[in-house]
């Protein structure tokens, strides 16, 4: 009982966020903004994270969330919102969810506005588990993406029993993808997967114009990274569309 | 509440009639079940939604294997959903031909009014379904269609 209370009373670092546009290259619209961690001077996710004690951790991912959303709020979303979850928040805390939610009633976001990044290393290993849990909230509304996509050696196998409303390509496969046939085979066979299941496939990482033709010929529409926009402190940062060649 | 999404094949060629029975029989079942969806019919192949609560649409896709009129069932999605994408249509309904699916302009009329796609948001049932117009899911392909 007593650890607990501790837990919840420990300081936090101070947190705020970063947010960075996930784009629509065909309509030129913005689909989402990732909510990323950053210190209040703008320093770097790890050096807060890093400051956070193992077992208050799924207790910080949660607040930070809730954060996320109010901050988003206050700047004026109106599209979705890409929140990081860690897996095992959900598996120890049964409010990891439940206090997102909470938090998006608050601040009239609606909850389909709301989407739920995972990474697949985090989840290859109870993946029948992580699905009955976050289907009861899929039935609510939430949308759920899986992150650095083909990073792991689970890849499409993932897609067997649980189909997330988007994938985030691993940045490993988009770099350099112009001019590396395997690479492009395996981002050619993901994409195929997804079309056929309804999932979007959104890359992540993109820095060069090369990176981007290539996935944009194989059509691939959605996209983050700072070809398009740096992570905006506190702010929706500007977007620039790189032109075909 | 639930969706399940499937494609299946027809086993002998179904003739207007024979669609339209199917149909006003389904759609009765269908609003004692609390069974919403559609149904889209193109050169033999079926593509369907059913959407209500887990034990109804399960129960369904049970009977429909039973069902000799089609074969090669293929589930391709059974998920939660939070709403239901055709919450107006006991079994919306549409034949297409391979080429009105093939062309941009044919799905859009589906989401003409009047049409049980009208409103449909930009989830699963919808991407799919323009997933099934652009040829996969299909078992059978129309001659022309073949690479
Ligand atoms: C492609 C296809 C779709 C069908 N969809 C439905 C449906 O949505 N609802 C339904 O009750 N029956 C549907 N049926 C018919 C069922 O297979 C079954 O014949 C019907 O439910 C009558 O069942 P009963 O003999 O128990 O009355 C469909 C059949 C086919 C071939």
């Amino acid at each position: 009982m007593s650890l607990g209370m501790e837990l919840h009373n420990a300081p936090d670092p101070n947190f705020t966020f970063a947010f960075q546009p996930i784009v629509d290259t065909e309509s030129r619209e913005v689909l989402s903004y990732e909510a990323l961690i950053r210190g209040s001077g703008n320093q770097p996710a790890y050096q807060i994270l890093e400051q956070v004690p193992a077992e208050r951790m799924h207790l910080f991912d949660e607040k930070a969330r809730m954060e996320a959303i109010g901050l988003a709020m206050r700047l004026g979303i109106g599209c979705d919102l890409n929140l990081n979850l860690l897996p095992s928040s959900l598996y120890s805390s049964p409010t990891a969810i439940l206090s997102t939610m909470e938090a998006a009633n608050r601040y009239h976001l609606p909850i389909t506005r709301i989407v739920l990044e995972v990474t697949e290393g985090e989840i290859i290993a109870d993946m029948t588990h992580f699905a009955s849990l976050i289907n009861e909230y899929r039935g609510l509304g939430l949308k759920v993406a899986i992150d650095d996509f083909g990073a792991g050696y689970s890849g499409l196998n993932l897609l067997v029993n649980f189909q997330p409303d988007q994938i985030k390509l691993d940045m490993f496969l988009v770099r350099g993808i112009e001019a590396h046939g395997p690479r492009q085979a395996i981002v050619r066979a993901i994409d195929q997967a997804c079309r056929d299941l309804g999932i979007d496939v959104i890359a992540e990482g993109v820095e060069t114009i090369a990176e981007y033709e290539w996935l944009a010929n194989q059509g691939v529409r959605l996209f983050q990274g700072y070809l398009f926009a740096k992570p905006g402190f506190e702010s929706f940062p500007p977007i620039h569309y790189p032109e075909c060649s | 509440m639930i969706h399940l999404i499937y494609a299946s094949v027809e086993t002998q060629a179904f003739s207007s009639a024979q669609l339209t029975e199917l149909l006003q029989k389904a759609r009765v079942k269908n609003e004692d079940l609390h069974i919403t969806g559609m149904l889209l019919y193109s050169d033999g192949n079926f593509f369907q939604v059913l959407e209500g609560e887990p034990d109804s649409v399960d129960g369904m896709y049970k009977k429909l294997h039973l069902d000799k009129r089609h074969q090669q069932l293929t589930m391709i999605v059974r998920e939660p959903i939070a709403k239901r994408y055709f919450a107006d249509w006991s079994m919306g309904f549409s034949s297409v031909t391979p080429e009105e699916l093939r062309q941009v302009d044919g799905l859009n009329d589906f989401f003409r009014d009047g049409s049980c796609f009208v409103g449909l948001d930009n989830g699963r049932a919808k991407k799919l379904l323009a997933t099934f117009a652009e040829g996969r899911w299909r078992a059978r392909l129309a001659s022309t269609e073949r690479p």
